[in-house]
């Protein structure tokens, strides 16, 4: 292992140099679109315009040399990008799947001129025809379901007093993505240099590998200096990655893709919403004797991740609580939607606990309790995900009810709110500001994704120098929000050395060993785990052995550590505009032990923020930090009170993951439907869908 | 079109096709890529630049309206002493924003400061209004702000003295 020193160019060298800023650099922050290398060119993607259809022709047009085009014939290696057992084309070959996949890549020194090529180009593609095709072949339009049975259905009946019926469907969140993603391909010698920002950067080096036939010890990727803070996901990164080392070793010139982030989202546009259906029997005491769940997910036009998704799904429609037999039937939709990367797969999480925790809260109201008390009384002892390694702690859960009810006072709000609401005729008759309080609890499980995952090795490698010097090897992106602060701390108290003296090495995969994807709060629970493992096996060797000490540590198997939250929303509703003003967020989280607090706190403040906007119905929490739902900022109207649990009982660190977006949405809601006596049954709720709900009692 | 400006101080002059926009020619032509064309739609605040000392978002502006204009990127700003006092004022607050944004935010900063040294909370939040980044700690950077503020106006007084 050494730095990351890169070569400078030699005199005379006209082709392949190491990237270089075309100017200084003012703060050190180097991205993707400052990185330039000589004779470079630039990419550019030629995107379906229509969801799905056969490729009757596709016309390019003539362009004078450098320019050129490539379809998915000119890939040397495989067209096709794989991840977790399955894979999808890099490039559509006879038909289109989804909106926005890439049909051709065209590659030439001046980008405007590539865009006006690529509009030059025509393309005819035949929706009819692709679905008498498949008919044709025998393939099915659906995937196969996920069903999970568990029970026994006929005791389930016979204790059975009321069955309730209801169904959701929820809108993933708006995704904000304040970064330019890209990559940049070039040639160094015999290696293939890629540079791009990441959620896996060995999942790059294998797609790259195999679209361009090179070996993989061939080719060496990089992530940026500044890759940015939000999740840039795995599938997209990787395509962009191999798509501009195709480029480049077909043109023998480096080559950039670039897409600013208004061209990125219009790529990973929004999907159809997540549609889950409960029919649930309760008994006298409200308990649920049985449960049928059908939930049907938008997987887009290729299945990678789709398994990953259902098996989460599946595990949180029952949220936490006891059912005595039930049955769930998670449907995989096909869709004209990109496939699910990261990010989306994990959004299915807060998805299903929106519906889950709406409806235990009616539930709750049918069987005349709280939704404090029913939930603790019926939280589940056994693992929902049977056959996972998780550590299933409900105990933890209940702890948090408790401290979260006490401290918003949620009994109390509750019976005086429940009580204005039933001696309220109308709304329109009432001249007081309607009012609710509502609560939810989630977990979230750490580590690896459930089900078909396969087994990898993870690794760090930590080195200690002379001068007390520490290098971090880690393939995990150090921009992850909060990561780089956490690491920095762990190394220093451990091994006692100033945070000066310690370099997180810029992932770089010829130096840095594969330390997993970006997910499911992996840095936390794995990488910060390798990275206390080495220290303490330096500690050990420290003084007896000489320097320098290099330890490697690698981890197969998650601990599978579940952290929880349980979160109350109390609103306001004007009756006569319908306009909601949130009076107070409450949010009690237990994620183990904290490595920094600081970074705990903003972190948990700016999922909240996102989850508010995300069910309130605005588009970005960060748009505008005068309005007043800005979580923060001193004055505002929301009083946002967040807890950690802390003690001596405290599981090792777990992350804080999808929390806050499980718990906050249904939260609202619940409040919502308390103060209007309407029961939603979708997010966003915004004063124009309460008036519908209200004209339509 | 033939434009002069000044850009960091420095009398400049070159000819830009009218299609050019200020972002263009900043990044292409003089390497100032502190102003970050993100996403060349004025929603996520990057490319601030001062234009006479006002606040303009560079991926908006055409290259033609530079002309006899003062531009001042992030580039010029840190030989100056104010820059000094911003950071110092942001260090002492415990604030440190992202690299992503911290250019813009400072020069944000800057064209309020210019106006008002002693801003209230409002008005040094409406200064980064239509900056879209998630690494603002509001409170900290209020109190980073409001620190600058302070060591800008005593620096100023000492001057006068």
């Amino acid at each position: 292992m050494g730095r990351d020193e890169r070569k400078e160019p030699e005199k005379g060298k006209t082709a392949q140099t190491a990237p270089a800023m075309r100017g200084s650099s003012w703060s050190g922050g180097l991205f993707i679109e400052d990185l330039t290398v000589r004779d470079m060119l630039f990419g550019y993607i030629l995107r379906a315009p229509a969801d799905k259809g056969v490729i009757v022709s596709l016309g390019l047009p003539i362009m004078p040399h450098p320019f050129f085009a490539l379809g998915p014939g000119d890939i040397s290696g495989k067209n096709r990008v794989s991840l977790f057992f399955r894979s999808m084309p890099l490039i559509a070959e006879h038909e289109v799947a989804y909106r926005g996949q890439p049909l051709a890549l065209f590659c030439g020194p001046d980008y405007r001129q590539l865009e006006h090529y690529a509009q030059k180009t025509t393309v005819l593609i035949d929706r009819k025809q692709q679905e008498q095709e498949l008919e044709d072949r025998g393939v099915p339009l659906t995937m196969d379901p996920l069903v999970t049975e568990q029970g026994d259905q006929v005791i389930a009946e016979t204790e059975t007093f009321q069955v309730m019926e209801a169904g959701y469907s929820v809108w993933p969140p708006p995704r904000s993505m304040a970064e330019t993603m890209g990559a940049l391909a070039y040639r160094d010698g015999d290696t293939l240099v890629v540079i791009t920002a990441t959620s896996w950067l060995a999942h790059v080096r294998e797609t790259v590998a195999a679209a361009t036939g090179m070996p993989k010890e061939k080719v060496i990727v990089r992530i940026p200096e500044t890759a940015g803070g939000d999740d840039p996901g795995i599938l997209n990164p990787s395509m962009n990655a191999a798509f501009a080392s195709i480029l480049a070793l077909k043109s023998g010139r480096p080559v950039k893709l670039l897409f600013s982030s208004h061209e990125y989202l219009a790529v990973v546009s929004p999907r159809n919403p997540t549609r889950i259906r409960f029919r649930t029997g309760l008994n006298s005491d409200g308990r649920v004797t049985g449960a049928s769940i059908e939930a049907t997910l938008d997987v887009g036009g290729y299945p990678i991740l789709a398994r990953e998704a259902a098996v989460m799904t599946a595990a949180r429609v029952f949220g936490s609580y006891c059912v005595r037999a039930g049955k769930t039937t998670i449907l995989p939709s096909p869709s004209q939607a990109p496939p699910l990367d990261s990010r989306e797969a994990e959004m299915k999480i807060a998805e299903a606990f929106f519906a889950t925790e709406t409806h235990a809260s009616r539930i709750s109201e049918l069987s005349l309790q709280d939704p404090a008390t029913w939930r603790k009384a019926n939280l589940s002892m056994n693992s929902p995900l049977p056959g996972a390694n998780i550590s299933w702690n409900p105990e933890r859960g209940a702890a948090l009810l408790d401290s979260v009810s006490g401290r918003s006072d949620f009994k109390r709000k509750y019976a005086a709110y429940e009580s204005a609401r039933k001696r309220r005729k109308t709304i329109r008759s009432t001249q007081w500001a309607l009012r609710g309080i509502g609560l939810a609890l989630a977990w979230s499980e750490t580590g690896f994704f459930p089900g078909e995952e396969p087994e990898m090795p993870y690794s760090v490698t930590v080195r200690l120098e002379q001068g007390e010097r520490v290098y971090v090897a880690t393939s995990f992106p150090s921009s992850a929000p909060g990561m780089k602060t956490v690491w920095l701390k762990t190394v220093a108290e451990i091994l006692g050395i100033t945070k000066d003296r310690i370099t997180i090495l810029q992932p770089d995969s010829s130096i840095v060993p594969d330390s997993g994807p970006q997910i499911m709060s992996r840095g936390v629970e794995v990488v910060t785990e390798l990275i206390r493992r080495c220290c303490e096996g330096i500690t050990k060797k420290r003084f007896r052995s000489p320097l320098p000490i290099e330890v490697t540590r690698s981890i197969r198997k998650s601990k599978g550590l579940v952290s929880w939250a349980a979160g109350v929303v109390e609103v306001e509703i004007d009756p006569v505009t319908y306009s909601c003003v949130v009076k107070g967020i409450w949010l009690d989280v237990d994620c183990g032990s904290l490595l920094d607090d600081r970074t705990a706190e903003r972190r948990t403040e700016e999922e909240t923020a996102r989850a508010l906007f995300w069910c309130s119905g605005k588009t970005d929490p960060f748009e505008d930090p005068l309005g007043n739902a800005i979580i923060g900022v001193p004055g505002s109207r929301i009083p946002v009170s967040i807890q950690f649990m802390k003690g001596e009982k405290a599981m090792d660190p777990a992350g804080i993951g999808t929390l806050p977006l499980s718990t906050i949405p249904s939260a609202y809601v619940s409040a919502v439907s308390q103060a209007t006596g309407c029961y939603f049954d979708s997010i966003p709720v915004t004063p124009g869908v309460i008036a519908s709900y209200l004209e339509a009692l | 079109m033939n434009i002069g400006f000044l850009l960091n101080g420095k009398p400049v002059s070159m000819n830009v096709p009218p299609e050019r926009r200020a972002i263009d020619i900043l990044r292409e032509n003089f390497s100032l890529l502190s102003v970050r064309g993100t996403c060349n739609h004025a929603s996520c605040g990057r490319c601030t630049i001062l234009l006479n000392g006002e606040a303009v978002l560079a991926c908006l502006l055409p290259a033609f309206a530079l002309k006899g204009a003062s531009i001042m990127t992030i580039e010029g700003l840190q030989k100056s002493r104010e820059y000094q006092d911003v950071k110092r004022g942001f260090r002492e607050a415990d604030y440190q924003p992202c690299v992503s944004c911290e250019a813009a935010r400072i020069l944000r900063v800057f064209a309020l400061l210019d106006k008002n040294l002693s801003p209230s909370p409002e008005e040094i939040l409406e200064s980064v209004q239509g900056l879209e980044c998630r690494c603002a700690d509001w409170d900290a950077f209020i109190s980073g702000v409001t620190k600058a503020a302070g060591h800008i106006r005593r620096r100023t007084r000492a001057r006068k003295r």
